[in-house]
């Protein structure tokens, strides 16, 4: 019970990082300015580093969350420090209804001004697989405030399972966390055009942010239900 | 044109070039991207006929009218290009 509470946890964290926007808005960024620029193979090459720059991203900051609990806080977070967790989840999940997505037409997101032109002007500059996979770090370090909770929550969670599942389950997260960049990338070698996608994103724009509150929400509530309430 | 106290001159040839990157983004087959990049050039061009200071904003609007005659999805990612994040 124990380990499919566990195991659950780090689906719901995956998919709640999966549903997050600045990752899938900088991979658009970056094939929109290499496509102009560059032949089709580059532009791959691009989309391939950049996807390896985030996967490692999220693996390191897993796996330096559980180094950081295992140790300072002896390997399990204590009640009040979970409870605070799930609570920050809460207040992610009305911060992502209320205030994530500017309001607007578009896709643009309540990010810092300086990050915001940051991330443009490295994708705009972006010519090799290096530069590529750095913009993959820097947008993933920019949605850090969302989701370093999701981190915290997963690697005590990771830590409960039996020692030989937890880096398989620091891989599953990761390849969840990564799988629209993966479908994404999937319907741009199948011929969509960014432009469609893009007209997608705005049309449901206001479904993916309550499908990204509600995850966070759902989250939270399944934290302090099986974490909090199970455990007192 | 006037930028924030900054004028510069319309270059026909650095708005074609734009057109023709987005309209690579967006699909459109290279012998139709060049004409309609043409057209486009050619109607500022007339639209800026007799106006000596014009705004940014104007301009904008001018070759946003422009595309849009042509072809909606090149329309739709020239101007929503700076806002994908």
């Amino acid at each position: 019970m124990s380990n499919l509470v566990s195991l659950g946890i780090v689906l719901l964290s995956a998919f709640a990082y999966a549903s997050l926007q600045v990752n899938l808005g900088c991979f658009l960024l970056l094939y929109h300015s290499s496509v102009g620029k560059h032949i089709r193979a580059k532009t791959r090459t691009l989309a391939t580093s950049y996807l390896a720059g985030v996967s490692i991203f999220i693996v390191l900051c897993l796996a330096a969350a559980g180094f950081v609990l295992l140790e300072f806080f002896n390997s399990a977070l204590s009640l009040w420090q979970i409870s605070a967790l799930a609570g920050g989840l809460v207040a992610a999940s009305l911060l992502i209804w209320l205030v994530y997505y500017r309001f607007g037409g578009a896709t643009e997101l309540w990010l810092p001004e300086s990050v915001k032109k940051f991330l443009y002007s490295r994708a705009k500059s972006t010519n090799n697989p290096v530069e590529s996979f750095s913009l993959g770090l820097v947008s993933c370090f920019a949605e850090l405030p969302f989701s370093i909770i999701l981190f915290c929550i997963s690697a005590n969670s990771l830590l409960s399972l039996p020692s030989q599942y937890q880096f398989a389950g620091i891989c599953f997260f990761a390849f969840i966390s990564i799988l629209p960049l993966l479908i994404l990338r999937l319907c741009l070698r199948k011929g969509s055009s960014i432009v469609s996608i893009q007209r997608w994103r705005t049309k449901n724009k206001l479904f993916l942010r309550i499908l990204s509150g509600t995850l966070f929400l759902c989250l939270g509530i399944f934290i302090f239900v099986f974490e909090v309430m199970g455990k007192i | 044109m006037k930028k924030r106290e900054q004028s510069y001159n319309f270059d026909r040839n650095a708005l074609i070039n734009e057109l023709m990157i987005e309209a690579k983004v967006a699909n459109i087959p290279l012998d139709v991207s060049c004409y309609i990049s043409k057209l486009v050039a050619d109607d500022v061009e007339r639209w800026l006929n007799n106006r000596y200071n014009i705004t940014e904003l104007d301009y904008r609007k001018a070759v946003k009218e422009a595309i849009k005659k042509y072809n909606a999805d090149l329309a739709y990612i020239y101007f929503n290009r700076d806002k994908i994040v």
